[in-house]
């Protein structure tokens, strides 16, 4: 006999927001939207049914030698902040990549891109590098103008941050080998003992 | 950090999406030429994996073999008897072009969308549309995950989970409404990429045969497009509608607006340069001059209808059979 009752799992329709439910024999199962009918495979993880982790707010200080929070001075400080050394309580410790800092440090290192963990997006300066070396010389014209602007760009951005993921600097050097060419051609064009377009141009 | 590439990538037209695994996250990068952004995903907060198959893959095999089967037909009708082999190879590459996209699209296997649930999202992972990549991911992912939160079993999802009465799954009250679903049934879209391909025949009936008669049953129909296109995105906007058919529906939009402005512009200007301005004076006059114009005999006009006529077609077919594949009772009014 086949059982045809389900569970209703906390999980929503991706497409029309209403619940799901399946029967289980396995994490691995198949849920039906009430909302849509759409049919879904779902691979469930024992955090579905956790809960969220309740929030820790701080101990108030019971003796006056304890050390008090940097920010809330009547709350016990806990953890000491890695990159600045502020006491911090409990409430004011953010744990990230294995560290425990201070809302202020987590911010400014969001800022400067220093937290890693915390980064949402790069620019490709490389990327940029390579198709401003490139592609204006596919109307000649531009380059005496673009290939400066690429070998600027290379030097200023040789070590600032760029993509997360594995990458190498190829494409910079590509993008440097190429102005520089197109710079060497531009210089032995205008600089030729027959004086080239430069003399044709102004006499 | 460092990241490892796990299976699939999804590339449009300027942007690209993969995924990646590290440490202790998984990282979903949009990419676009110039920059990346970046998603991160907590092993430890991973609830689950949600995958719906969708009709993408077997809705592009049709097309793919429809589009076979002409191109091998237009090459036994037209291919001259007695040809040299480069020429039969050059006749070949259209029809074998097709077949290999085929081929491989065939091999890559059934299509699908894949989400994750967070704590208080659910994100998608565009990266994972083919049901082969998501499979090989969970076999990475899924040890990982287990090692940071513990192997589920299922007596604790049947303890946990409420548990409902054996009957109907739309008797389960809804859950986190996120927009109201209006009733539809998909008329307008029905009807939309009907008249798409009535219209794309009468276009070739007209590159034909052109007559007054003709000309007026194609305005009409044109305007009938127009209307149903505006009633269609109108629909689509707070309504179920497979995400195809409204793609499909954009770009009927598309086409009919370049089509009729390419065809009208060029026929004024023909209008023109046989200098009788008092056809501009007389709508009627101007209908049947408009009419009169030989449309294959002109090379412009003649690309612009046959192109017209392949695209409507095309998004007629395509609308068609995303509406076929997704025939569901849409119906329920959530919230």
């Amino acid at each position: 006999m086949i059982d045809d009752s389900r569970n209703i799992v906390p999980v929503s329709c991706p497409r029309c927001g209403a619940r799901l439910a399946g029967s289980f024999s396995s994490p691995a199962a198949s849920l039906h939207c009430a909302g849509c009918e759409a049919v879904f495979q779902a691979e469930l993880f024992p955090a579905l049914f956790r809960g969220m982790d309740p929030v820790e707010l701080g101990e108030s200080l019971h003796r006056k030698e304890e050390a008090g929070c940097f920010y809330h001075p009547g709350k016990r400080a806990v953890v000491v902040c890695e990159i600045c050394g502020r006491f911090l309580c409990a409430l004011c410790n953010i744990s990230l990549a294995g560290q425990n800092l201070c809302p202020t440090c987590v911010e400014l290192g969001r800022k400067r891109e220093q937290l890693t963990d915390l980064v949402t997006y790069r620019t490709l300066y490389d990327q940029i590098a390579l198709s401003l070396a490139t592609i204006p010389l596919l109307f000649i014209f531009p380059t005496p103008l673009t290939a400066p602007i690429t070998l600027y760009m290379i030097v200023h951005h040789w070590k600032s941050p760029s993509s997360l993921l594995p990458r190498s600097r190829f494409r910079f050097i590509l993008a440097g080998l190429l102005a520089s060419l197109q710079v060497i051609c531009w210089m032995l064009v205008f600089m030729s003992p027959r004086g080239g377009i430069f003399k044709a141009m102004f006499g | 950090m460092k990241y490892t590439r796990l299976p699939g990538k999804k590339a449009g037209f300027y942007r690209r999406w993969t995924l990646w695994i590290g440490e202790d996250h998984l990282l979903s990068v949009e990419s676009n030429i110039y920059s990346e952004h970046y998603k991160r995903f907590h092993f430890k907060d991973i609830q689950a994996f949600i995958v719906r198959r969708t009709v993408h893959g077997l809705i592009t095999n049709i097309i793919l073999t429809i589009l076979a089967c002409l191109s091998a037909f237009v090459v036994v009708m037209y291919m001259p008897k007695q040809i040299s082999i480069p020429a039969i190879l050059t006749w070949a590459v259209l029809p074998c072009g097709i077949l290999v996209m085929l081929l491989i699209n065939l091999v890559k296997g059934a299509t699908c969308t894949c989400h994750v649930k967070m704590p208080l999202t659910v994100h998608e992972l565009p990266s994972l549309w083919r049901i082969k990549h998501v499979d090989r991911m969970l076999a990475q992912i899924r040890p990982r995950v287990e090692a940071v939160q513990g192997r589920l079993s299922v007596d604790k999802i049947q303890a946990t989970t409420a548990l409902t009465a054996p009957g109907p799954l739309n008797s389960i009250p809804s859950f986190f409404p996120r927009e109201e679903i209006l009733e539809y049934g998909g008329g307008a879209h029905w009807f939309l990429f009907g008249l798409l391909i009535v219209e794309a025949g009468l276009t070739l009936l007209r590159y034909e045969h052109g007559s007054l008669a003709l000309t007026l049953v194609n305005m009409a129909s044109g305007i009938a497009l127009f209307v149903l296109i505006i009633i269609a995105l109108r629909k689509q906007k707070a309504r179920a509608v497979p995400s195809l058919a409204k793609t499909m529906t954009r770009a009927a939009l598309a086409v009919c607006t370049a089509g009729y402005l390419l065809s009208y512009v060029y026929a004024s200007f023909l209008l023109v340069k046989s200098r009788n301005m008092k056809l501009f004076d007389n709508e009627w006059a101007m209908v049947s001059a408009l009419a009169e114009v030989e449309r294959s005999a002109d090379p412009f006009l003649s690309k612009v209808d046959v192109a017209y006529a392949a695209a409507t077609l095309l998004c007629g077919v395509t609308g068609l059979l995303a509406m076929a594949f997704n025939r569901q009772p849409h119906v329920k009014r959530t919230g």
